[in-house]
């Protein structure tokens, strides 16, 4: 089917035909360059090494990328089909993505920040299921074919990002087997971090979770800091908050952190993973892998 | 609704909360303080590590003045079975 086809069909179903950007037509003819070549399928990676001719096309490609990271390893053809539907987003602190039991609204990949899904007990008890950031994106739920969230999903570190219509993302999925494929895989790697979660909160002390916590959250965002309270924290690691006050301070004697009100700083991370016990890097090590597959 | 801070104290030894939560009153800060000590207590248990039964959480306000101590060794039902 080709892109054309692709646009009409989602347009006949509910989505009106949304004029393709110059941007996004540049890297269709790209795309189609590459075909010709019999590239296999693949992302941003693979094109820089496509001779290719058109001027156009390497004025496309000097053009900023996304950060999220899923976009960026998301073949041309994809994010043509996806670039039309988004709405780029400031996602203040504590916006609430997703609502327990309430239709998804938009899916949200996000370029900066963190988002945390919440999941909520009898008694008001809840506790972190897993975290989202510039590798992802939220609305699982509506790539593995749902429609209302399971958990409360909201932003923990402010940032940017970009939103699509939950309905959009659902005919664009229809349409693409490889974005499908990728956004599938990125399901499954976010699974594997919620029971890596579980396995932590099961069985290791609570600096181990945190220093676990803490490079989650240092991985995805940008410098050492770690903007977050005690009171986000211990709703992370499942604890009161005064809990957690312990925990910083073997993680800060140890020379691993600094802690001050309202923030964490990163001081060594390679001795914070060895300090997280194992809880840290097996759930990143599935993620890598979808990134690598593709690169 | 008012900041208490929640600093533990171990003989000479102390953690300082520097952050703080924010409650009612000193009567919910008491309860935090008594479901942390068990907590924390249950965590060491489980690990094998120091119970720390003699530790006590210091509840105090803003300006540092000692509202009420609980001590961790009253969190828990320390008798035999009936």
């Amino acid at each position: 089917m080709s892109f054309s086809q692709v646009n009409k069909r989602i347009g006949s179903v509910t989505i009106p035909l949304v004029l393709i950007r110059t941007k996004s037509a540049l890297d269709i003819g790209c795309h189609e360059l590459r075909l010709s070549h019999r590239s296999p399928t693949s992302g941003r990676g693979r094109l820089r090494d496509i001779p290719c001719s058109c001027p156009l096309a390497a004025r496309a490609l000097s053009e900023p990328l996304f950060s999220n990271r899923l976009l960026a390893s998301a073949n041309l053809n994809d994010r043509a089909l996806l670039e039309p539907h988004f709405e780029a987003v400031d996602l203040p602190l504590r916006t609430q993505l997703e609502i327990r039991n309430k239709r998804i609204s938009h899916a949200y990949f996000l370029e900066s920040g963190l988002a945390s899904v919440v999941a909520k007990g009898a008694k008001d008890s809840s506790i972190e299921v897993g975290i989202i950031g510039r590798e992802g994106m939220t609305a699982l739920t509506v790539v593995m074919g749902g429609e209302r969230a399971p958990h409360d999903t909201f932003i923990q570190v402010a940032g940017k990002g970009h939103r699509v219509p939950a309905d959009c993302l659902s005919h664009v999925l229809e349409c693409s087997a490889s974005l499908r494929r990728l956004l599938l895989r990125f399901a499954h790697a976010f699974f594997v971090q919620t029971t890596y979660t579980a396995l932590s909160n099961g069985r290791s002390k609570i600096d181990e979770r945190l220093a676990r916590w803490l490079l989650m959250a240092h991985d995805r965002l940008n410098g050492e800091d770690v903007p977050l309270t005690q009171e986000f924290l211990a709703l992370m690691l499942g604890v009161h908050r005064p809990g957690v006050t312990g925990a910083i301070k073997i993680l800060t004697a140890a020379g691993l952190i600094e802690h001050k009100r309202g923030s964490i700083k990163v001081l060594d991370r390679r001795r914070l993973e060895a300090a997280s016990n194992g809880a840290y890097g097996l759930a990143e090590a599935e993620l890598e892998k979808l990134f690598d597959d593709r690169e | 609704m008012q900041r208490f801070f929640l600093h533990i104290r171990n003989g000479a030894d102390s953690t300082n909360d520097i952050e703080g939560s924010i409650l009612p009153n000193v009567e919910a800060a008491g309860q935090l303080a008594i479901e942390c000590a068990r907590e924390l207590m249950a965590e060491a248990v489980a690990h094998g590590d120091r119970v720390g039964l003699n530790r006590v959480f210091d509840i105090k306000d803003e300006v540092g003045t000692l509202l009420l101590t609980v001590s961790f060794r009253d969190a828990i039902d320390l008798s035999d079975a009936a």
